[in-house]
């Protein structure tokens, strides 16, 4: 069985300051603290690409778990904005910056904010299926490159990060983290809320809006149906975090307590894939926590949740 | 129509955070006055599509901008609705 690990991570330090937007985009302290719930959005550097937040979180990794760089038998790369337009693909950049050997299988996976929880079932599977023991899921998505500065919509909202999630074989079980009961859907004929309109981001706000407090509710109760468990069972939900206002308005339609409703996004914004493992991150040591829900949901439309337990 | 309007009321109540409506004249005054922003305004959308099934497109939407339009056009439209019944 393929098991998630350990998350390394990487936000770049430069960061905006989304009060200095105020009078541009005619916003408030308390929009700015209560509905986006951004007061930074963080932004990589000019010359840093795609590729290059991977290598950060990849090191980031490296401080907290020893990981031999010949055992890594896959590389798969999240992202929607990869070096180069994409060829060669992302994966096989990181592949050589990390100067892993030939063996190593790469790709790449094209999936903006539910791109984390598919991932996670794609590269569990390929694993699995070829016998590997040792993997390297990033998720890396700088929104940077394709935003423009002056619209208010993804302006103050999108920023730039880097995970990686160490997926890993393990013969015991005990105390492992099992990604499983998973759930995907997409609605492409309302891919146009948001979308890459000639090199630029454009983002229907309302559209986005609607779609996700009414689809991802459904989803999962659908999810907890299907995995006969109910939100009792569940220690914490972590959604992508789209906006404060946005993860709290799922957590009302659901009647989710707050405490079990992590929102993590004022110091560097929506980090498209990232934010979820962003999340997960520091969960993974707490020995408290049984059962979390991970659920994605943006770009396609599309959306995504599966639940990940300590396995026994 | 006063039915609607207590509704309304009630519905913005729930769905905006330190929202005050006082008197008859704050049902004229603009929204933004009264403390709804964009997201509030998304939120309120749906709840009314919930509830009375009227789907206010984004160009009507632009200018509803005070809660006596926002009830005349929910009014307006379930009229309609209803004709076609």
């Amino acid at each position: 069985m393929i098991y998630i690990e350990k998350i390394g991570s990487y936000i770049p330090g430069n960061r905006k300051l989304i009060a200095e937007y105020k009078s541009k985009f005619e916003i408030d302290d308390d929009f700015i603290l209560n509905k986006l719930g951004v007061e930074y959005v963080s932004r990589k550097s000019e010359n840093e690409e795609t590729s290059d937040l991977c290598v950060s979180a990849f090191q980031a990794l490296q401080r907290k778990l020893a990981i031999s760089l010949d055992e890594i038998d896959c590389l798969v790369v999240c992202t929607q904005n990869p070096d180069g337009g994409g060829i060669p693909h992302t994966s096989a950049v990181v592949h050589q910056k990390l100067n892993l050997q030939d063996r190593c299988a790469c790709f790449d996976i094209a999936l903006g904010c539910s791109g984390y929880v598919y991932s996670l079932s794609i590269v569990k599977s390929f694993m699995e299926a070829n016998n590997f023991r040792a993997g390297l899921l990033f998720t890396s998505d700088p929104y940077s490159k394709i935003i423009n500065p002056d619209d208010k919509n993804t302006m103050l909202l999108f920023g730039d990060a880097a995970t990686v999630t160490f997926l890993r074989e393990h013969n015991h079980r005990d105390g492992q983290w099992l990604a499983k009961n998973f759930c995907f859907a997409t609605r492409g004929s309302e891919g146009k809320a948001l979308h890459n309109r000639d090199h630029e981001l454009f983002m229907n706000g309302r559209a986005i809006f609607t779609f996700c407090i009414t689809q991802v509710p459904l989803q999962v109760r659908e999810l907890l149906d299907g995995a006969h468990m109910s939100c009792e069972d569940i220690d914490l939900f972590l959604f992508h975090q789209g906006s404060k206002y946005m993860v709290e308005q799922i957590r009302k339609r659901l009647g989710l307590p707050e405490n079990k409703v992590p929102i993590k996004i004022s110091g560097y914004g929506n980090t498209v894939s990232s934010s979820i493992p962003l999340l997960l991150e520091e969960c993974l040591d707490d020995q408290g926590m049984n059962n979390i829900v991970l659920s994605g949901f943006g770009v396609g439309l599309s959306w995504a949740s599966c639940i990940i337990s300590h396995d026994k | 129509m006063e039915q609607i309007k207590r509704e309304l009321t009630e519905l913005l109540q729930d769905t905006v955070t330190n929202i005050s409506i006082t008197d008859e004249q704050d049902y004229d005054r603009p929204l933004k006055e009264l403390g709804v922003d964009s997201l509030d305004m998304m939120s309120i959308l749906l709840e009314i599509f919930d509830r009375y099934k009227v789907d206010i497109l984004d160009e009507e939407a632009e200018k509803l901008t005070t809660l006596n339009l926002i009830v005349a056009h929910i009014n307006r439209e379930l009229k309609k609705m209803n004709q076609v019944e």
